[in-house]
């Protein structure tokens, strides 16, 4: 399933402002054959880009960055901040910033999530990759270049 | 099962010694019951009685410093840094704690990382400016746990304790729990497995990290074998009152015979306790794809194996409450190589899983075979064998 697949319009709400949320999420691993085929089994958390879009008065993205970090650090206890957030230019020549986040998810999961900014003509554009955090640990490098890929038609 | 109330003296098999600064030793003695509580939970859980526990004050020790041995310890053990004076421990991250606190405006505390004393490798807060009172009335509503600085000594001791038990338990510690079975089951146990043996058996245990509470439903089945039906067919392992389907291979070594007995009591209903309604989080040993070193391989290819094991597993050994899973066959090597490195990570064969608590795969390990000119024996699953 792709973004052209769920494309759709709404006629009654479009004089509406719209904004745009898009979730990606990776393939499910296949089944592990070394584990009796009995066993009841929970899926692991799935490796995901969501895309949020959404109108804004800003023109600097890190000011949006430092807004949601404040936001979510109140909200989520247990949550770090990994390293500061950086400068980030993405392929499309636009230049944003990238904060990496980690927090507990369930008593035994800690997500790691990395959180691209970038403002285009009035657009806040935000990229959310989560991944658990040991996963993130072996793909933090992968993750940040799809994010860095991001580019507008 | 009878139980028969003793006294600490006389059931602890080790006394704790806590040696502190003098500047934390009087918050210590203070607060000496809040140690004892901690302590005693500590050992409630690991199935044994609790420990005396002696306090000195040391004047060499930094101020805020204390370090805890053995009574009979010969090494010392390097001290641990205790909370500064006057700092509250908020067992949640120095972002969190400081938004929550900067929100409000007539408060100006001054919130720094420190070092989890349940959990080292994880990064709490200590918060500084502000009454404990305060403090825990501000994050009670998140489920924070709020310390002070005695809480996170008898934490430090409590975990201290798990890794002590494993060394310093012996004889004596094995008949107490022996005496505390019902008679007819204790006398069972010690003609067919000595004190020696109980002791040796106990201690297995906990050195792979389980609690010694089972112990009245394992005694009866070891003392007597032929309530174990061993099947490698199955792939359940039942525990019936009294009786045991085993599906695993039956060791022919006496001992390690007792310790997979025992195990198949105490693994699942220790999992399913600290499940707490989440599905076991689990690392599996890929036995048909990857690579297992062959009984009387050569040291090269063990140490070949073992580097890429640890560098698999270290995320397991990260994650709190991770488990690795093996196949029956597997899971006493795979225990042996990881324990000097990881020794709070668990290994599980399939057969030894609860049943009704779901696994969430997280992780594979993986090993290559080492790269030679002739080819290398190949592993067999525990399929192949049973």
């Amino acid at each position: 399933m792709t973004v052209a697949d769920l494309s759709f319009l709404l006629p009654a709400a479009q004089d509406w402002e719209a904004r745009l949320q898009v979730t990606y999420l990776a393939p499910a691993g296949p089944s592990d054959p070394n584990l009796p085929a009995d066993l009841q089994e929970v899926p692991p958390p799935r490796l995901n880009i969501v895309v949020s879009r959404t109108p804004t008065q800003q023109t600097d993205p890190r000011v949006e960055c430092r807004k949601f970090i404040a936001q979510t650090a109140k909200a989520v206890p247990g949550l770090e901040e990994v390293g500061s957030p950086g400068p980030l230019n993405f392929d499309d020549g636009a230049t944003g910033v990238i904060a990496t986040i980690s927090f507990p998810a369930t008593q035994q999961i800690r997500l790691t999530q990395l959180h691209a900014f970038r403002i285009d003509d009035g657009i806040l554009t935000q990229l959310v990759a989560t991944a658990s955090e040991s996963e993130a640990a072996r793909k933090h490098e992968e993750l940040r270049k799809s994010l860095q890929g991001f580019t507008l038609k | 099962m009878d139980e028969h109330p003793m006294s600490d003296a006389a059931v602890a098999p080790w006394r704790a010694e806590l040696t502190v600064g003098r500047s934390l030793y009087p918050e210590v003695i203070a607060s000496y019951e809040d140690v004892r509580v901690i302590a005693r939970e500590a050992a409630r859980s690991l199935g044994l009685s609790p420990p005396s526990l002696a306090i000195t004050l040391d004047a060499r020790l930094e101020p805020r410093a204390f370090r805890i041995a053995s009574s009979n310890q010969s090494e010392t053990t390097p001290p641990n840094e205790g909370l500064p004076a006057g700092a509250i421990l908020v067992r949640s991250s120095p972002s969190f704690v400081r938004a929550q606190l900067e929100s409000d405006a007539a408060l100006v505390p001054d919130v720094q990382p420190w070092p989890d004393p349940a959990q080292p490798n994880l990064t709490v807060s200590v918060v500084y400016n502000m009454p404990f009172d305060q403090v825990r009335a501000k994050f009670i509503e998140f489920g924070s746990i709020v310390l002070t600085a005695v809480h996170a000594v008898g934490i430090t001791v409590g975990r201290w304790l798990r890794h002590a038990a494993v060394d310093r338990f012996d004889e004596v510690s094995a008949a107490q729990l022996v005496a505390q079975l019902p008679v007819y089951d204790a006398t069972a146990l010690l003609r067919v497995c000595p004190i020696d043996k109980v002791a040796a058996l106990l201690r297995t245990l906990l050195r792979d990290g389980l609690p010694l509470g089972e112990f009245a439903s394992i005694a009866p089945l070891v003392a007597d074998e032929s309530r174990v039906c061993w099947t490698e067919k199955g792939r359940v392992t039942a525990a019936y009152p009294g009786y045991l389907l085993m599906a695993a291979p039956r060791p022919e070594d006496e001992a390690e015979r007792r310790r997979v007995i025992a195990r198949a009591i105490a693994v699942p209903r220790w999992l399913q306790r600290r499940s707490v309604g989440e599905p076991l989080q689990v690392w599996v040993l890929d036995e048909i794809g990857g690579w297992v070193p062959p009984d009387g391989a050569i040291a090269q290819d063990v140490e070949h194996f073992d580097a890429q094991l640890l560098a698999q597993t270290e995320p397991a050994a990260a994650a709190n409450g991770a488990i690795v899973l093996t196949s029956p066959a597997r899971r006493a090597y795979i225990g042996e190589r990881l324990r000097p490195h990881y020794r709070d990570l668990i290994v599980v064969g399939y057969h030894e899983l609860p049943r009704g608590v779901p696994v969430q795969r997280r992780g594979t390990v993986r090993a290559l075979p080492p790269k030679r000119s002739e080819p290398a024996p190949k592993s067999r699953s525990w399929r192949s064998q049973s």
